[in-house]
């Protein structure tokens, strides 16, 4: 409840601490007996009920104060920020600038197919789930069988395709503000009703916004960014520039590497092995969670053997800049289906043929993941007939590719003229992947309710990819947030991480362990705790929930 | 209508509380008017058997739950006729019973015996008959305090009002 003063506004008579409350009416006896001696109250009416509410109401008024004097300063703020009232906490953090995050729901279209092309209703707010949470329809929507048939934009084209399904695409929007919301191209997301002549559905594209709001913790956090200037000079500036940004709210985590680090290699481009300065990495993480893409290619064919073909396109630095790596290939005719293609080589390289300023990249490991990353795939297609293909045969494939966003946004921002700085050259990079897997074993009693495991692999995903960089994801923190979804004598056990580290000359390293991940300190690959970033999701956590706890009768 | 009254040499050395159930008769039946204050008249402060009385009807129709920071006290009485769970005169007495011995250990266990009047604290209370007609719950209950049958009613003292 936002606390007002003007509109004379009470905090909840029934949410008041009862202690606070019986403690204020003895006072209140105490005092009027000196006052009064011959007034009964101990017991009675008056101290039932006159004295009682009276208690009740200071109680109130007392508690609004409490919590307006804990928001007034910063100091006081600082004391405890979670008891601190939001609306005064805003009010004076404005005086440094500090504006607090309002968070935003996760936004996107849905792919739904059917079996038939007939017009089908989905009604405004009807719901849907991927990964138990809830999305619900923003508008009400009907499919139409026919171009005549359309004229609102609510209307929705079935179009047909190749699998023998139609398909048609509607805008939904996720029940609770949060970057846990967003969902990635082609994740599966499903009706909680029945939907006529329904087949499946799935998401057409990656959802926008989905940002969470600060809490005072959060935003006490950021003063330093408030006061500081919004210029790339320290590494407070930077921060505090990015932040001001109202585009990039969705950014979380960041590492400056600069003069100085060990990481830093661009400042090293001389005959001399020493360090000149005037160079910045500046890894940012654009979203919490990872961000899935996908693209639409045309690949070439350049191989042919008994059975397969093997196919190479391109991926442009524009495509998808910063990505990771790409995940699977799909022939467009089989898109519906699961069936998919990994790729066989990955052969990464800079492209710096843009016009105006560019940083000094001098090999492929020192912009790898960056907007000037591009890369040429190959893949075997092992299901398109050979009979009549040929070399340099074209056909069009879906490729899914992982990354995190903003990464060319803030390079085209922070290389302008008027804003870069006039005595260095950054870089921006996505943090460097480290994609961990989690697996872990919930031990209950056979009478036990066995707990939600969607919402337990949906806290260990949010532990592991807001993990900052500090170069360790540790397992008792994955633990303590299981074991918040725990009761009676449940426990965890078996914790397995395993970590693939996804180098930036393109080589793999495998960690695992039951206790922490560690990463390896190599700054001479530039991977070190400055770097790299943890990234799961929720597909990628596995619970395993057994009845092995004895039951003593 | 007039309204009985005490003197100010009977509240001499007690104290007092505020007169919750007006329109009370020296004898028969009566039936009470819960306001602190009527229209047109000033309140009244009552002590002695008035007093425990007083506190007796609080705690029996005093629904327990209902005050918030006070979750202990008031009985099940009036739940229980709220209920629907009283239809008969015999289930009257039962519900009064069981409230009866709720509030007793209430009472009791806030008083001090040694330091305050014995009319003022309470021993016990008895339904003397009870009846329903309709919507109406006709209640005769004997209020006893440890004073026992030595006793002095102190009428309420009133002020008269402007």
């Amino acid at each position: 409840m936002a606390l007002s003063f003007s509109s004379a506004d009470l905090s909840s008579l029934t949410s008041l601490n009862s202690a606070d409350v019986q403690q204020l009416l003895d006072r209140l006896a105490t005092q009027l007996q000196e006052l009064n001696p011959s007034l009964e109250l101990k017991r009675g009416v008056f101290k039932d009920t006159v004295a009682y509410y009276h208690a009740v109401l200071e109680a109130s008024i007392r508690a609004s104060l409490r919590r307006y004097q804990s928001a007034r300063s910063l100091q006081q703020i600082q004391i405890d920020p979670t008891l601190a009232d939001d609306t005064v906490v805003d009010e004076v953090l404005s005086n440094w600038g500090i504006t607090r995050k309002i968070g935003t729901k996760a936004i996107g279209s849905i792919t739904i197919e059917l079996n038939q092309a007939r017009s089908i209703n989905i009604p405004i707010n009807f719901s849907f789930e991927s990964n138990g949470k809830r999305y619900f329809a923003t508008k009400t929507f009907t499919s139409r069988p026919v171009t005549t048939q359309v004229s609102l934009d609510t209307d929705r084209l079935l179009q047909l395709l190749s699998n023998g399904n139609w398909a048609f695409t509607i805008e939904v929007e996720a029940e609770s503000i949060g970057a846990t919301y967003k969902l990635n191209a082609g994740d599966s997301i499903v009706p909680t009703r029945s939907i006529t002549n329904y087949v499946t559905s799935y998401v057409t594209s990656n959802f926008l916004d989905g940002t969470g709001a600060e809490t005072n913790t959060e935003l006490l956090q950021e003063l330093q960014l408030g006061i500081a200037a919004k210029t790339l000079s320290n590494r407070t500036n930077m921060r505090s520039f990015l932040r001001s940004i109202p585009a990039f709210d969705s950014v979380t985590n960041q590492s400056i590497i600069g003069y100085g680090d060990a990481e830093m290699l661009r400042d090293r481009h001389t005959v001399f092995p020493v360090s000149y300065g005037g160079r910045v990495d500046w890894y940012i993480r654009g979203q919490l969670p990872l961000q899935r893409t996908r693209l639409l290619v045309t690949a070439v064919c350049v191989e042919i053997a008994a059975t397969s073909s093997t196919w190479q396109f391109s991926i442009g630095k524009d495509d998808v800049p910063g990505f990771y790596e790409v995940t699977k290939i799909k022939n467009v005719i089989d898109a519906g289906l699961n069936s998919g293609f990994e790729p066989i080589s990955d052969t990464r390289s800079n492209d710096l043929t843009a016009a105006g300023f560019l940083p000094d990249i001098a090999t492929v490991a020192e912009g790898a993941y960056s907007a000037f990353q591009a890369t040429v795939i190959r893949f075997v297609d092992t299901s398109t007939s050979v009979t009549t293909l040929t070399i340099g045969q074209t056909a069009q494939y879906f490729c899914d590719v992982t990354g995190t966003p903003f990464i060319r946004q803030i390079q085209e921002l922070i290389g302008s003229r008027d804003v870069r700085s006039y005595a260095a050259d950054a870089l921006v990079k996505a943090p460097i992947p480290c994609f961990v897997e989690v697996t872990l074993t919930i031990n209950k009693t056979a009478g036990d309710t066995a707990p939600s495991i969607a919402a337990i692999k949906a806290a260990v995903v949010d532990v592991v990819n807001s993990t900052d960089f500090i170069g360790r994801l540790d397992g008792s923190r994955i633990i303590e947030a299981v074991h918040g979804f725990l009761q009676n004598s449940l426990s965890v056990t078996g914790l397995d991480l395993f970590g693939r580290i996804r180098n930036p000359d393109g080589t793999m390293q495998y960690l695992r362990d039951s206790d922490s991940l560690i990463i390896p300190d190599q700054p001479a690959k530039m991977v070190t705790a400055k770097t790299v970033q943890f990234f799961t999701e929720i597909s990628k956590v596995s619970v395993n929930i057994v009845s092995t706890i004895y039951t003593a009768k | 209508m007039t309204q009985l009254s005490g003197t100010l040499a009977q509240y001499n050395g007690r104290t007092v509380d505020f007169l919750a159930f007006e329109d009370m008769k020296a004898s028969g039946d009566t039936q009470l008017t819960q306001a602190l204050v009527l229209p047109g008249q000033a309140g009244a402060l009552i002590t002695g058997i008035e007093k425990l009385v007083q506190r007796f009807l609080l705690e029996l129709l005093t629904e327990r739950g209902s005050l918030h920071y006070d979750l202990q006290r008031g009985t099940f009485f009036i739940t229980k006729i709220r209920a629907g769970m009283v239809n008969t005169s015999q289930s009257l007495f039962a519900v009064f019973n069981a409230a009866e011995l709720e509030l007793r250990n209430t009472l009791k266990m806030e008083e001090d015996k040694l330091n305050e009047p014995a009319d003022e604290c309470y021993k016990q209370a008895t339904l003397l008959a009870a009846s329903l007609l309709g919507d109406f719950a006709t209640l005769s209950i004997q209020v006893q305090s440890m004073a026992e049958e030595s006793r002095t009613v102190i009428y309420p003292l009133r002020v008269i009002a402007n």
